[in-house]
């Protein structure tokens, strides 16, 4: 049984098709990789599933039901937590309070809770702040508790983003290119990071991202999007192998610049020879 | 799920460990509170020192830094734009008057009405904000601002009294009348604004400050991280309007009357210009612009020559704070703070003695 299903999800913006028809399961406890090109339509069905865009068709489900009703706030609430391709840490709240606020919201009377000091009304605050002291341990940002993130390198606002995705208590975290300017060392790291909070955490993870290393170093699964089209699923190894996908990463001439620039591929698993670009391997 | 996680490392970060020297003890909060209190002592005894009329200009002054507040929460905490707070606040008058003129009502039963009211009016006026931001709600407000002058206060006879306005007999408070003793009445509006001010401080220090402080910085982020944006949305327009009539309230106790060319859209462009320039960002913006706005066109009747150049000199000013301080004359105090504090507690210690629950701005 999927804890989360995206059924036949199209997304249109005016005439350009950003989503096709789009399906995909994820399995409780599975850690999926969604890879593509630039412009495949990635961070559009990341916007779908948390609500942030409606589909033109189809739906999500979650945990058994369809939320394509609800609102972003109401499926965080459900237990869906994201991050964004550029960090979007709360830059005037200190790090402390970017990871307590998830768990210490103004709900169920948390404004009066504000204004008139209940008996009690510490007590949720204490344990929303032990909470966020815990994931900034385990995530080895605790140093950073007191400041802002605008004073911080970008990886460590990326985990900031990810200790708060991981404070409001998900069950399926949406990674939107998580080691993006992260150097070789820190995206070691950060893999080995993200098995443990996934085990830790028992969550399942659907991670877009377009360093391949990461991706085959953590994914259970895979799915490849080429122009909002599901181009091929399955196990990692199966899929960095599938003709298709090969095909339409080389593409004609044109193209190749575009997708060696896009994706890399550590040595070892090149299924085709091909131009290399830079640093990186091409499919 | 209950998370599994504990924290590993000693309790004692650095952070955390005392750093040993009696000066580091001192916290940007306790300087805050300090500068408050000393201001609001300097406040009660200008009460027993000042002539009758330069106290009735500051309770004026006071009137309008609690306006001016409503401005600091909506766009200082919640990066909204409203140009209709004026409105709010004559509303928050009229009501009153109308209340008391129509049905006899006491001020103290008709001002918590009013601004309860001018409250759902705010939000109403919140309904716009969840899809329009920056220069577009700017518009729209600001036809919301044309609306209530050429229909609520013009042609609303209960409300505006047949186009009169409305006088009151100021009411007394524990014995003292309001309508004889000036210096009482400053102290009641004072006490009032004080209490308000210290009210929306709680929220801010809490869970809905944490929350329109994220929605401010990045409104997808807080979504996802399970803010109510919708409603902590609408609930800062609610509190920016009804601090606005309360604002209307305050001034009919301090005048005695209303009428609506004080509260036109002129005002509430004026009362945005100069919170900007005094600073939205923080109370002492709110402060200082109130002063101004009743100082200086005090001022002004002494070189008549200038009125004409009033509106010049008010957008002239508001260029030379873009170009010279960015966050207004309150961030210029906020900054000369930060340096005193700095000096009182030592360099290094004064970067250590952060509270990692500061809130981007100082306490007060």
């Amino acid at each position: 049984m999927p804890l989360s299903e995206v059924r036949n999800v199209t997304v249109h913006f005016g005439g350009v098709v950003a989503l096709a028809d789009v399906s995909m399961d994820l399995l409780e406890g599975e850690l999926v990789a969604l890879i593509g090109p630039n412009g495949a339509g990635k961070t559009t069905l990341f916007n779908v599933m948390s609500g942030i865009q409606r589909p033109t068709a189809g739906s999500i489900m979650y945990d058994r039901r369809a939320i394509n009703d609800l609102d972003t706030t109401a499926r965080a609430r459900l237990g869906i937590g994201r991050t964004f391709q550029t960090p979007q840490a709360f830059s005037t709240l200190t790090v402390l309070d970017n990871l307590l606020l998830p768990a210490w919201l103004p709900r169920f009377g948390g404004v009066i809770a504000d204004l008139v000091p209940l008996p009690g009304a510490g007590r949720a605050k204490r344990a929303a702040r032990d909470r966020a002291r815990g994931i900034a341990t385990f995530l080895g940002i605790e140093d950073t508790l007191g400041r802002y993130p605008t004073e911080l390198s970008l990886g460590q606002r990326r985990l900031i983003e990810l200790g708060r995705a991981l404070a409001t208590s998900p069950r399926l975290l949406l990674l939107d290119e998580p080691a993006s300017g992260l150097d070789a060392g820190e995206t070691e790291r950060f893999a080995e990071l993200l098995l443990r909070v996934r085990d830790v955490f028992r969550l399942t993870v659907l991670l877009v991202e377009h360093d391949m290393q990461l991706v085959l170093a953590v994914a259970d699964y895979l799915y490849v999007l080429n122009f909002g089209k599901l181009l091929a699923k399955g196990k990692p190894n199966e899929v960095v192998n599938n003709p298709d996908v090969i095909a339409a990463y080389l593409g004609g001439e044109d193209e190749r610049a575009a997708t060696a620039a896009s994706v890399r591929l550590p040595p070892g698993v090149v299924a085709a020879p091909g131009p290399t670009q830079g640093e990186g391997w091409v499919l | 799920m209950s998370i599994t996680v504990r924290t590993q490392t000693p309790a004692a970060s650095p952070r955390n460990s005392s750093h040993g020297t009696k000066v580091a003890q001192l916290t940007r909060g306790a300087l805050d509170n300090g500068v408050a209190l000393a201001v609001l002592v300097v406040a009660f005894l200008a009460s027993t020192m000042l002539q009758p009329y330069p106290l009735l200009i500051l309770t004026l002054a006071l009137v309008y830094a609690v306006a001016l507040f409503s401005i600091v929460v909506l766009t200082g905490y919640v990066g909204q734009v409203s140009l209709c707070q004026a409105s709010f606040m004559g509303l928050g008058g009229f009501l009153i008057g109308a209340l008391m003129g129509h049905y006899g009502w006491s001020y103290w039963v008709a001002a918590p009405v009013a601004v309860a009211v001018v409250f759902l009016a705010g939000v109403l006026v919140g309904l716009p904000a969840l899809r329009l931001r920056g220069l577009t709600l700017a518009i729209v407000t600001l036809s919301l601002a044309l609306l209530a002058d050429n229909f609520l206060f013009a042609n609303v006879t209960w409300l505006n009294n047949n186009s009169q306005g409305w006088t009151i007999q100021r009411p007394s408070f524990l014995g003292i009348s309001l309508e004889s003793d000036g210096a009482w009445l400053y102290r009641v509006i004072l006490i009032v604004a004080v209490v308000a001010v210290i009210a929306v401080l709680r929220l801010r220090r809490g869970r809905t400050g944490k929350s329109w402080y994220a929605m401010r910085d990045a409104e997808i982020a807080a979504a996802t991280s399970g803010v109510p944006v919708v409603a902590m949305k609408l609930l800062a327009f609610g509190i920016a309007a009804s601090l606005a009539a309360l604002a209307g309230a305050l001034y009919i106790l301090a005048e005695g009357s209303v009428t609506a060319d004080r509260f036109n859209f002129v005002a509430s462009i004026q009362l945005l210009a100069i919170a900007v320039i005094a600073g939205t960002r923080s109370l002492p913006g709110a402060v200082l612009g109130g002063i101004f706005y009743i100082v200086f066109p005090q001022i002004l009747l002494n070189f008549p020559a200038l009125v004409p150049l009033t509106s010049l000199i008010l957008g002239a000013g508001l260029i030379l704070q873009m170009i010279t301080a960015p966050q207004g004359i309150g961030g210029l105090l906020e900054a000369a703070e930060t340096r005193l504090f700095r000096r009182l507690a030592g360099g290094s210690a004064a970067h250590e003695s952060v509270n990692e629950e500061g809130d981007g701005h100082a306490t007060i």
